[in-house]
């Protein structure tokens, strides 16, 4: 059985690899499109080492969401390790890996959360993910989605 | 229509939903493999795959066999034809009012 405390969804994005890690970690791209599709980015800071952090801001009308984290592993055009908090939330910290590869002329971006205390927390957080990837996928070919 | 109460579509037309789960289940067309060879394709980690693998176990659309120390993954047809047969179903209604359709215009 799937274990309630994780998910794990990719997505197919009609670009190279090389562009869509950059999409991932340089915080002017972020800021297009790193939010589910009925919010939008206000900011996106992104200190893409080991170690370093990362702070999205994201709004829909007044309300305000921050999410921010930790780099935990990065290798350019592989793969993302960072630990996951929405600040305003009283949530628990979460793990996300993200992993590039090429696939059919493009990139099979997969996602995987993990550390979730609820059942209904990974759910939310899989529609987010659906979302937020069908945003990367409109701004890195739009109209390329398969 | 009656739904077969022995798979589940929710959980098989989630499993579809992804590029991945579909890719894994494109590579098992032919013959089983070993699970652990099923990242190789996709430069992903085998945890990564694993969890994947998980989705489509749970929407029973894949089988696992031990054998020695190797798990092996192999298609689980009768999921499918679950799913086909729902989806033949919509597929005859259509079919059958574009015939309508067609024999309407033809007047």
């Amino acid at each position: 059985m799937m274990r309630d405390d994780e998910l794990c969804v990719s997505k197919w994005i009609r670009a190279k690899r090389e562009a869509v890690f950059a999409a991932f970690t340089e915080p002017e791209l972020l800021r297009k499109w790193f939010c589910p599709r009925d919010l939008q980015v206000i900011s996106a800071e992104a200190d893409v080492r080991v170690g370093g952090a990362f702070r999205i801001r994201m709004n829909k009308g007044s309300e305000v969401h921050t999410v921010c984290g930790n780099y935990r592993e990065v290798i350019p055009g592989q793969r993302l390790v960072f630990s996951h908090q929405w600040q305003e939330l009283d949530a628990v910290t979460t793990r996300v890996t993200v992993e590039f590869s090429d696939c059919d002329g493009g990139t099979l971006v997969s996602i995987t959360q993990e550390g979730f205390d609820t059942r209904q927390s990974k759910q939310s957080h899989e529609t987010g993910w659906l979302s937020v990837l069908e945003n990367l996928c409109e701004v890195m070919s739009p109209g390329g989605a398969r | 229509m009656v739904e077969s109460s022995a798979y589940d579509l929710n959980l098989i037309f989630h499993a579809l939903s992804d590029p991945t789960r579909r890719a894994i289940l494109k590579t098992l067309t032919r013959h089983e493999r070993p699970i652990t060879s099923l990242a190789k394709p996709f430069e992903m980690s085998l945890a990564a795959v694993s969890k994947h693998v998980k989705v489509l176990e749970r929407a029973r659309l894949v089988h696992r066999t031990r054998r020695g120390s190797y798990s092996y993954l192999s298609l689980n047809g009768k999921a499918m034809g679950t799913a086909g047969q729902w989806l033949d179903h919509y597929r005859a209604v259509w079919e059958e009012r574009l015939e309508n359709l067609a024999q309407l215009l033809e007047k």
